[in-house]
């Protein structure tokens, strides 16, 4: 009796959610696919709403009107709401990080043996969108280091290319030291900041 | 620190890459896709596609039964459900240039958005905006609803 009693009650709510009088615009914060959560804000010229937990919402009436306090949602009536959205979500870019034998454009060997892995993903996804990114450490100038990890990325650019994969579906850049993987000051030495990012999308 | 991306576009001519990097206008692609779907670009009415490559100012679509994926080059993801609209209006990713910015306009139905680099590195610079209020983005997966013909 109950359990039918809560089924009809969450039936209720869901009609009162998507239905005519449910709020007509929401912003709802759901955890990332790792299960952390991050935070959003909605701000309109009325006001402003911070949303820090998973399953909170907040509805905004109007432009003019301020958005509500966040309250809760179940992931059920999530899906109810948003699941052609949620259905449609791309799979996660898949990233790999390859290392280099110090001062060359050699990969050291663990990172060699990655390519394969790289190439398996690139078939998973068809047509593979893949971006390669140089990066550098904080060691030296900031334009010598974009062009030695853009050396770099150029290399496994052409190793992927003489793999198979389409040159068109690449896309090659640096990111110097601007995009450290390891946060450190100027001028720090850390060879995992040493590196070539490859994403496989 | 301001010639750096002049210095870099020489480097790039020096790679010989140069036409590859001058090419990358898409910022994105298409992924997944069902139904009814465009992508509106200019006076163009392109049907979605997967690996159909996405640009600035398009506009993504999808009718009644439709629903659309897309994923951006910073690895931001965002998915369509039926009846709605999401323009892409600015995507900027060149960290070595400094040169970082995403703004999404929704302009109706059920959207999920998950952020991706530019999120990460430079929170600020993102912003979702909708008829009815901006999202602040702080490295997160949100979902938007938005009915149509809301009052200005």
């Amino acid at each position: 009796m109950r359990a039918i009693g809560g089924i009809a009650l969450s039936l209720l709510l869901l009609l009162l959610l998507a239905g005519c009088c449910g709020p007509r615009n929401l912003f709802v914060l759901i955890p990332d696919e790792d299960g952390k959560t991050g935070r959003i804000a909605v701000s309109n010229q009325a006001g402003s709403q911070e949303i820090s937990a998973p399953y909170q919402m907040s509805s905004v009436a109007a432009a003019d009107r301020a958005p509500a306090p966040a309250k809760p949602v179940t992931p059920e009536e999530v899906q109810a709401l948003f699941g052609p959205a949620l259905g449609a979500q791309p799979k996660a870019a898949v990233p790999f990080q390859l290392y280099f034998e110090a001062g060359s454009t050699n990969l050291t060997a663990e990172s060699a043996g990655q390519i394969e892995q790289i190439l398996r993903t690139a078939a998973e996804r068809v047509p593979a969108d893949i971006s390669v990114v140089g990066h550098s450490d904080s060691v030296g100038a900031r334009d010598l280091n974009a062009q030695l990890a853009l050396r770099r990325a150029t290399e496994i650019g052409n190793l992927l290319v003489a793999k198979g994969i389409g040159a068109d579906q690449l896309e090659v850049s640096s990111h110097g030291e601007d995009n450290l993987l390891i946060p450190t000051a100027d001028e720090v030495s850390e060879p995992r900041n040493r590196r070539v990012e490859v994403r496989v999308r | 620190m301001r010639g750096s991306g002049l210095v870099l576009m020489v480097g790039l001519l020096l790679a010989g890459i140069w036409p590859a990097v001058a090419e990358a206008a898409a910022i994105g692609s298409v992924k997944l896709c069902s139904g009814a779907a465009v992508v509106m670009r200019g006076d163009q009415v392109l049907p979605a596609q997967p690996g159909l490559q996405l640009e600035t100012n398009d506009i993504l679509r999808t009718g009644a039964d439709g629903t659309l994926g897309v994923i951006l080059r910073d690895d931001t993801r965002i998915s369509l459900g039926p009846g709605s609209e999401v323009v892409l209006d600015e995507f900027l990713f060149a960290p070595a240039e400094g040169e970082l910015s995403l703004v999404v306009r929704m302009v109706r139905g059920i959207v999920q958005f998950i952020s991706g680099e530019i999120s990460r590195l430079a929170p600020e610079r993102v912003k979702f905006e909708t008829p009815v209020g901006v999202v602040g983005v702080r490295g997160t997966r949100f979902l938007v609803k938005i009915d149509g013909e809301v009052a200005p």
